[in-house]
């Protein structure tokens, strides 16, 4: 026990002093804020920063032309004569195009009720920067189609108003609120961003000492396990730290700007989230950094490393595929079996948790399976830090790591 | 000459020959075909074929037509069964007979409302089937033609004034073109300089650069290895596009309305092809000049780290350059050496651009792949013997 504290010590100093830990701590939510602070501003047709200005100017808008073949435009909506101007024959346009009043227009053919096809002539082409504009054309098309029928016009352009009423008890995501509805999809990515950060801490740190060949020297004097427990429990403890902090930093700039956005006071994160998140945060990460010591543990080089932790990661990426049916159905069957399949679990619980009431002896198997997957990961790869394996060099492939898992050499 | 082909052949040989190679280059396509089969399920998987029912208060509804089902479709159109009764439909979705209840108010017409009732969240498709049902019965009766502009819209045909290129909701799928192409450019430069970068510091690493040099002249043995390395990553891109190509004629035969056509043109392939061969020959002399400069693999790694930086940062303004392909970022970005590979092809889809400025950044590309050169065989030839020490930058511009 001493000397698992002894290692957990050292490690966790270690990777915390390292400067590129503080680095990345203090880096990944200042970038964040300034890349969504620029694109933010940028995003729209009249940027408002500074910055946004100087990255992409606005453009003079002029207005556009619009010549009708067909005869379905019979009146312009009101307020936009000015944007949308009318002109009798191609050739006009054309005119009004070379003297600067317009940059671009809209030909409508003769057949256009039937073939449904504009033809929108740009000076610069640029096909998407023009899109946005057409959107006054389409309108004022429609506004032309049931131009006898306005109440009907309006029904079509918005079929419902709907109200939504679920008889069941489970409590469902309310898919109004573009930030509830957002809630799954970013715990779900911060879930597999924190577990795969902090196991790969892990593995950094076992292949750099295995290159070094501290490791043979490490193995003199103290158990594997307990040089495993104590490196795990460090780096879960660096992860938790770094997790907390930008947790800390997010929630702050969400209260900063509750003000401006009224959308975000909805926005509540339940204690018992928190409790839950933090437990399948230790128990997967300790599934996956006992993986990827085990992958350590074998392979010759860092490099090699890196190859073989992609086949590790496979099911933790697993969830991600499946995100959208997670949040849509967080009961359904295929919730259910990733939640408790122990690779698959901590991501998917999660996802699960945040939109929905999960029932508690799924919640109870899934803490089981996971903790009992971690604990005999955690025996089986101490067992790998044998020195025949760490000495010889042999180059990593699936059936070595499989083997040595079941304890065969 | 000879010496050079030899170290060509050792160095492309030696990384194309092995499983490893070959198993990446096929896990790419693999992946691909994962992703879209995971993502096919999983939108199946959201989906539920229950039909759904519905009360109409308002009597706007009274004889409605369903929807058309295509038994062939991946998701067919929700079916809507009219009651009378709300108990009636209460009990039929506690059994789950039908998956939702929708209850049209008396006063729809002026105000829309209409109430919704389920479970839980219901199949993925109802709500925006039961709007296409409300607005096909309502524009019952009308001209099939107004009726088709009012549900289906219409398509934006978008033309430059001399006429010569256009674009349509058919070819839009050519504007991803320039993006594949630039990620496929990185990746490439990815392998290749990885490779390089390894191959550099290796024969350091191991001290068989004393013999080796007996035998060959540094700029021989530097030339061979930037060759060779370059033509691993080529390999694979070149493996890549090919199988691109024919799943997409492939896909053009299954379904002829796509078409790629009309902007790759033979003029914008020959642009892609003039970016990218001087740009990755540009990268690679860097990292080989970067290799050369360190002594130990890591240190090289995180060396090269900085000049993969800027290649990437087209891909994050990405938003910007497309919706302004002429505004001030996109011009500095195509002119700017390392940004321009993959900045130049997508504007060039998307706007004029003038022929001069074409030519200016091309030729720009190529000056610095010489400059780059020039500048990674003298570094090579200075830190060659050196070990434990970094070539400084004093040293590597200053007189040898």
């Amino acid at each position: 026990m001493e000397k698992m504290l002894l290692v957990l010590k050292n490690e966790f100093r270690v990777v915390v002093l390292r400067k590129s830990f503080f680095l990345t701590l203090i880096l990944v939510p200042l970038i964040g804020t300034v890349i969504f602070g620029i694109f933010g501003s940028i995003g729209g047709t009249d940027p408002t920063s500074a910055i946004g200005r100087i990255i992409s100017s606005p453009e003079e808008v002029k207005p556009e032309g619009l010549v009708d073949q067909s005869g379905l435009i019979q009146s312009m909506l009101e307020g936009m004569e000015a944007d949308l101007i009318q002109f009798p024959d191609e050739a006009a346009a054309n005119q009004a195009l070379q003297a600067g009043q317009i940059d671009s227009y809209y030909i409508l053919p003769p057949d256009f009720l039937q073939s449904g096809e504009i033809t929108y002539l740009r000076t610069d082409f640029n096909p998407l920067g023009g899109m946005d504009r057409s959107g006054n054309l389409f309108a004022v098309i429609r506004h032309n189609l049931l131009i006898d029928d306005p109440q009907l016009l309006e029904r079509v352009n918005q079929p419902y108003n709907l109200e939504v009423t679920y008889t069941s008890q489970q409590p469902v995501r309310d898919s109004g609120s573009f930030l509830s509805f957002m809630v799954p999809y970013i715990v779900t990515m911060l879930f597999y961003m924190v577990i795969l950060t902090s196991a790969s801490m892990m593995l950094n740190s076992i292949t750099t000492e295995k290159e070094n060949r501290v490791m043979e020297v490490l193995m003199t004097s103290i158990t594997p396990t307990q040089m495993l427990g104590g490196k795990i429990i460090a780096l879960g403890l660096a992860g938790l730290l770094q997790t907390t902090v930008w947790m800390g930093y997010s929630y702050l700039v969400m209260m900063l700007s509750r003000s401006s956005v009224p959308e975000l006071a909805t926005f509540i994160i339940t204690p018992s989230l928190l409790v839950w998140g933090m437990v399948f945060f230790l128990l997967g990460y300790a599934v996956y950094a006992a993986l990827m010591s085990g992958v350590g543990a074998l392979v010759p080089n860092l490099r090699e490393a890196s190859q073989a932790t992609t086949i590790v990661i496979i099911p933790l990426v697993i969830p991600l595929f499946f995100i959208n049916t997670l949040a849509e159905k967080p009961n359904g069957i295929i919730s259910l079996v990733l939640s408790l399949f122990p690779l698959t679990s901590p991501i998917t619980m999660m996802a699960r948790l945040s939109t929905a009431i999960v029932p508690w002896w799924q919640l109870a198997i899934s803490v089981a399976l996971l903790a009992a997957t971690a604990f005999f990961l955690i025996r089986a790869v101490a067992g790998m830090f044998r020195a025949q394996r760490l000495l010889s060099g042999q180059t990593f492939n699936l059936k070595l790591f499989f083997n040595a898992l079941r304890g065969k050499a | 000459m000879n010496n050079i082909w030899l170290v060509f052949k050792h160095e492309y040989s030696r990384h194309v020959l092995r499983k490893r190679f070959i198993i990446a280059v096929l896990s790419v396509p693999l992946m691909a075909l994962v992703i879209i089969a995971a993502s096919f399920l999983a939108a199946r998987s959201g989906y539920d074929g229950r039909p759904a029912g519905y009360i109409d208060r308002s009597g706007l509804f009274a004889n409605a037509q369903q929807l058309p089902v295509e038994e062939d479709a991946f998701m067919p159109a929700i079916q809507f069964r009219a009651y009378t009764d709300e108990s009636a439909a209460q009990a039929d979705l506690e059994k789950k007979v039908i998956q939702a209840l929708f209850v049209i108010a008396p006063d729809y017409m002026h105000t829309g409302k209409v109430q919704m009732i389920a479970l839980d969240s219901p199949g993925s498709q109802v709500q925006s089937d039961f709007q296409d049902f409300l607005v096909a019965n309502l524009l019952a009766g009308k001209d099939p033609a107004v009726v088709k502009r009012l549900t289906e819209g219409s398509t934006l045909k978008i033309k430059n004034i001399e006429g010569n290129r256009e674009m349509s909701d058919n070819n839009f799928l050519a504007i991803l073109v320039p993006i594949i192409a630039g990620v496929l450019f990185m990746v490439a430069i990815n392998t290749s300089g990885g490779y390089l970068l390894q191959a550099v510091v290796e024969e350091k690493e191991n001290r068989t650069m004393e013999i080796m040099v007996t035998s060959i002249s540094p700029s021989q043995l530097m030339a061979g290895k930037i060759l060779g390395n370059l033509s691993v990553g080529l390999t694979q891109v070149v493996i890549w596009v090919l199988g691109g190509v024919a799943a997409i004629n492939l896909l053009m035969r299954a379904n002829p309305e796509l078409n790629m056509g009309g902007l790759i043109t033979p003029s914008y392939f020959w642009l892609m092809i003039g970016t990218f061969i001087p740009s990755f020959i540009m990268v690679a002399a860097l990292m080989a000049a970067i290799g050369a400069t360190v002594t130990e693999t890591r240190e090289a790694q995180q060396v090269s780290g900085l000049f993969t930086l800027p290649i990437f940062l087209p891909l994050w303004f990405i938003s910007v350059i497309m919706s302004h392909p002429n505004g001030a970022l996109a011009k500095v970005l195509s002119f700017f050496p390392l940004t321009a590979p993959i900045t130049l092809p997508m504007r060039a889809v998307l706007t004029d651009i003038p022929a001069w400025e074409i030519i200016a950044t091309i030729s720009l590309l190529i000056l610095t792949a010489v400059v780059a050169i020039w500048f990674a065989s003298r570094a090579f030839r200075l830190g060659m013997l050196r070990y434990g020490k970094r070539l400084s930058w004093k040293e590597l511009f200053g007189r040898a």
